[in-house]
């Protein structure tokens, strides 16, 4: 059942068009990350939705009702900022209590609601504190509770952990994600964070430059990047440029300066291509005819070894002149200068238009 | 902390340097206070460079009113900026009384032979070298029947509700006052009949200066006004639809009172500087410039100013003026009751 | 950067001694500037009145019990208040829209309306009020255009009465409300507004409850500054409020300038500075309620 449906939107800031064509629907319950760099349009897609900018084209429904140009204070959201945007003046309860007090809430139901929201964001005590008086975590969980305790039809959250410290922030996603699991509430998350949009989302939308790149689950966004630029975006990648030469089944003949590479893509790509290999699929030996066997095999030279603690990063420079970055294990004999046999299976290789 | 004997030696580092302002201040130029606008001008073109060149003296002007003047005499203690002072009579009077002024030594001023009579105070405490007349102006096309006597403002009902009269703040005002208390009371020091007189014209337009009063004249808010002369010729020969009489009672007038500031180090130049002001060419000059009705005998009226300068010559009679170094005791109260009875 | 400041940086900055010296020449100014100058209005109010020198010899109360029993003084000092008071809330009203607006545009156009905004202050203040001097007058625009627009037959008097002066004042003055305000605005996270709307509250709700509370600081500040300008304004007073007008400091000038009454006249001016004071006094305490909260 689709809860928010956003139908061909498009947006200009004067002449420049800054969301194009966005469409993009999201089921009752889903998690989805509105993911890309800064200035891609993910903030303004989502402040469309809240209301808080208009749209110049398209529609946007929430359920079957059109809401493009209703108030914000009538779309039923709930919205956590990046700043947080805690009303300053008031304590942590008195922050909770404003969306209920608008709604009319009941005190004796504002009250056990409340308490109910605290004791889910784990901030029961913190009643009567000014937002002053929080840290940076606390904070940003009384913007969540304020948002969830009105309890809105959408959660809306704008890069909610950018200001948090690094092991606060690993420690909330999975504590914002488990909420939204609970609460079952439909969210939409906008950051430029790939690792957070990763492990928290049901799907994710990839943006650029206005428009939608691709919209699928993690696992295909990192597997099978449908562009250069998601497949850049998303994780660490290496490319090798190169042309369709053929295709056997489901893989790819690829030509390229390090010779021919078989390699997946999506159905009918011809011509120019770049295939991407993630590091972690790429396996790498000594020389001397100990390398394991892989559909393909690329010699070349170590150019550096950076030690990373669990393991090293080696940069390898192909024969056919290609930069290639894996990891191995600290405790691997390749150092720098050091020849290289390089593998990685045709399952793992992914072939994007050039 | 800073120390004591630190603080003590910066006071010290300090005070060392005053004996040498002190000399500093003896070769200060000689300061003639003079008033704004057509004056400073008039003062700065014409009137100090021939002062300096008559003389041989050098001097620098400085611009304000004469109340500024009063003040600026008074906050110098025993020292004063200026050696003389110019401003209306009754203003001169103030600091006269608080025993700011010396007697002017006639010996300097041999140009004062020819003053008009009345000019000169007695005891030589001061004398007026710039001669204002106060007429009654009104606008022509506002007005039909033209007034010819003080009298005409309380008796004439089309003046009603359209007169402009000076604010207590300005000379012309306590002039007006003391001449309705001589007109209708027991003298110019009838203070109770001036006030009940003055307020049967209310409601009136009050100015601060006589600018203000050309000003509302201009704007008819005002239909008849006592005003100066000069006012009046320079709104004339701007075209203005303005008419000024000689009231059958006599004039009124601002008098520039010139007066030695005993705290003044400059007397001899303030001397030669008031004998410079009553110069014949220099008083003729000023007519021609300002419409001030020439204080010296034997300054003559060029015949083309004679029909619009009436109070002139034998006329000079016809100024009417009270004495007030008295009066200085009741300005402060005769103020303070404007401001409450007339507003 | 968070947490605790490294002990090498807190102890080196502790070892750091105060340049005590470095504060001397502004205590030197506020000394010979403020403090010198209002010991002198103070002891000149203290002394006798006299004709025949600056000042009696000997000190009184005199000046003071007379400015406290008097009614007609007490009524000058009520139009004052009142005339600050109305200029302060119209400043407040007609500035707080243009400094929201100021602070939340992005326009290109913002520039020219902040120009706009001070621009009373680039041209000298004698002049701004001869200006209306002649749009206030009889047959001046303000009649003329009420006069067309037939609202009025004949003339209304604006000029030599309070409104005159109340005019010429909130124009002056406009800006001195509008630039702390717009300070203050500025610094309020925009995004906290769209969280009162987000969270369901109306435009109104959320500029009651939360944009007018968060700048109650710029208000306290630019409603002070106006009231207190306003008060002791004196050439608007002076030009526009002839004598139905007239404010203390006009009076007080009176009293000093042309009456050459230096005791009374500065009995006069601390007892206005003392009214002034308690009002902004009383006026602190009242917006500090307000503002207790507040961070």
């Amino acid at each position: 059942m689709t809860t928010l449906r956003l139908d061909r939107i498009n947006k200009f800031y004067g002449a420049v068009q800054v969301l194009r064509n966005i469409d993009l629907d999201i089921a009752q319950g889903e998690f989805v990350s509105l993911l890309g760099p800064s200035g891609c349009g993910k903030t303004t897609t989502l402040r469309c939705i809240a209301g808080f900018e208009t749209v110049d084209q398209g529609t946007i429904f929430f359920g079957s009702r059109d809401m493009t140009r209703a108030m914000p204070e009538h779309r039923d959201l709930g919205m956590v900022f990046q700043s947080y945007a805690l009303f300053p003046h008031m304590t942590v309860t008195e922050n909770l209590s404003f969306g209920l007090e608008v709604r009319k809430i009941a005190a004796a139901d504002r009250a056990r609601r409340i308490a109910a929201v605290l004791e889910m964001v784990r901030l029961t005590g913190f009643e009567k504190r000014f937002p002053r008086e929080l840290s940076g975590g606390q904070q940003q969980r009384v913007a969540l509770a304020r948002a969830l305790v009105i309890e809105p039809s959408v959660l809306l959250l704008d890069e909610p952990l950018a200001n948090l410290d690094a092991s606060l922030r690993d420690d909330m996603r999975f504590f914002i994600r488990d909420l939204q699991r609970r609460v079952g509430i439909t969210t939409i998350y906008v950051t430029h964070d790939q690792s957070e949009a990763m492990v928290m989302s049901d799907r994710i939308v990839v943006m650029n430059r206005g428009v939608i790149e691709q919209c699928g689950p993690p696992r295909e966004i990192y597997e099978r990047p449908a562009s250069q630029m998601v497949a850049g975006f998303i994780g660490q990648s290496n490319t090798v440029p190169g042309r369709v030469a053929g295709r056997e089944n489901d893989t790819y003949l690829v030509e390229t300066a390090e010779g021919p590479i078989r390699s997946l893509g999506p159905d009918g790509l011809s011509g120019e291509v770049r295939v991407m290999i993630r590091p972690e699929n790429i396996t790498t030996d000594p020389g001397g005819g100990t390398a394991v066997p892989a559909a393909n095999m690329l010699a070349g030279r170590v150019v550096k070894s950076v030690y990373q603690g669990d393991g090293c990063i080696l940069g390898i420079e192909s024969a056919g002149g290609t930069a290639f970055t894996t990891n191995v294990r600290a405790d691997s004999p390749l150092g720098a200068g050091a020849a290289v046999i390089i593998g990685f299976d045709a399952r793992q290789a992914w072939a994007i238009p050039a | 902390m800073p120390s004591r004997r630190q603080f003590l030696a910066a006071m010290a580092a300090a005070s060392a340097t005053l004996p040498f302002a002190g000399r500093l201040r003896a070769q200060t130029p000689f300061v003639i206070p003079t008033y704004g606008g057509t004056w400073a001008k008039f003062w700065e073109e014409t009137l100090v460079p021939g002062f300096t060149a008559a003389t041989g003296t050098a001097a620098q002007i400085d611009v304000g009113l004469g109340k500024d003047f009063v003040s600026k005499i008074r906050a110098g203690g025993d020292a004063s900026p200026y050696s003389v002072f110019m401003g209306n009579e009754n203003i001169a009077a103030t600091l006269r009384a608080e025993g700011f002024f010396e007697p002017l030594d006639m010996s300097k001023i041999p140009n004062a032979a020819g003053l008009y009579d009345g000019l000169l105070n007695a005891n030589n405490s001061g004398l007026r070298a710039i001669v204002s007349p106060i007429g009654l102006a009104y606008r022509t096309d506002m007005v039909q029947t033209p007034p010819k006597a003080w009298t005409d403002l309380w008796d004439n009902p089309e003046f009603a509700g359209r007169i402009g009269l000076y604010q207590i703040g300005n000379t012309g005002a306590q002039l007006f006052l003391r001449m309705t208390g001589k007109l209708f009371g027991s003298g110019d020091t009838d203070m109770d009949t001036a006030f009940a007189k003055v307020k049967e014209l209310l409601p009136f337009t009050q100015a601060s200066w006589s600018g203000e009063v050309a000003a509302s004249l201009m704007r008819g808010d005002v239909a008849i006004a006592p005003v100066d002369w000069t006012e009046i010729l320079m709104l004339q020969d701007k075209g203005a639809p303005v008419e000024i009489v000689v009231p059958t009672e006599g004039v009124l007038s601002y008098e520039q009172s010139f007066n030695i500031v005993a705290t003044g180090d400059r007397k001899d130049e303030a001397h030669a500087y008031i004998n410079y002001l009553l110069d014949p060419q220099v008083q003729s000059n000023m007519a021609d410039v300002f419409y001030t009705s020439p204080a010296n005998r034997e300054a003559v009226v060029s015949d083309a100013l004679k029909p619009r300068l009436p109070i002139q010559g034998d006329a000079m009679s016809k100024i009417v003026r009270f004495e007030w170094d008295s009066y200085v005791d009741i300005a402060a109260e005769v103020a303070d009751r404007w401001n409450r009875e007339i507003g | 950067m968070t947490g605790a400041p490294s002990p090498a940086i807190a102890s080196r900055g502790g070892a750091q001694r105060p340049v005590w010296w470095l504060i001397l020449p502004a205590l030197v100014l506020l000394v010979c500037f403020l403090v010198l100058p209002y010991v002198s209005i103070v002891v000149m109010s203290f002394r006798e009145a006299s004709t025949r020198a600056v000042y009696g010899d000997g000190f009184t109360l005199e000046h003071y019990t007379t400015v406290i029993a008097d009614p007609f003084i007490w009524g000058i000092v009520w139009r004052t208040l009142r005339t600050g008071l109305i200029v302060t809330v119209v400043t407040l009203l007609l500035g707080y829209p243009v400094a929201y607006h100021l602070a939340r545009t992005r326009s290109r156009w913002a520039s020219v309306l902040y120009i706009f905004v001070i621009s009373p202050l680039l041209v000298g203040l004698v002049v701004r009020t001869f200006a209306w001097l002649i749009i206030l007058s009889n047959g001046g625009v303000a009649n003329n255009a009420l006069k067309w627009a037939g609202l009025i037959d004949r003339p209304i008097q604006l000029l030599n009465t309070p409104l005159g002066v109340t005019i010429g004042l909130i124009h002056v003055f406009l800006p001195f409300v509008i630039l702390p305000l717009l300070g203050n605005l500025q610094a309020i996270n925009p995004e906290v507004a769209m969280a009162g709307r987000s969270l369901g509250a109306s435009r109104l709700q959320t500029f009651l409850r939360v944009t007018l509370p968060l700048s109650m600081p710029g208000i306290q500040a630019g409603s002070i500054l106006v009231f207190v300008l306003s008060i002791s304004a004196y050439v608007t007073p002076a030009m526009l409020g002839g004598s139905q007008g007239r404010t203390m400091a006009v009076l007080v000038v009176q009293y000093l300038v042309d009456s050459f009454r230096w005791p009374a006249g500065a009995a006069l001016a601390i007892f206005m500075a003392a009214i002034t004071l308690s009002v902004i006094a009383v006026y602190l305490r009242l917006t500090a309620r307000a503002m207790r909260r507040l961070p």
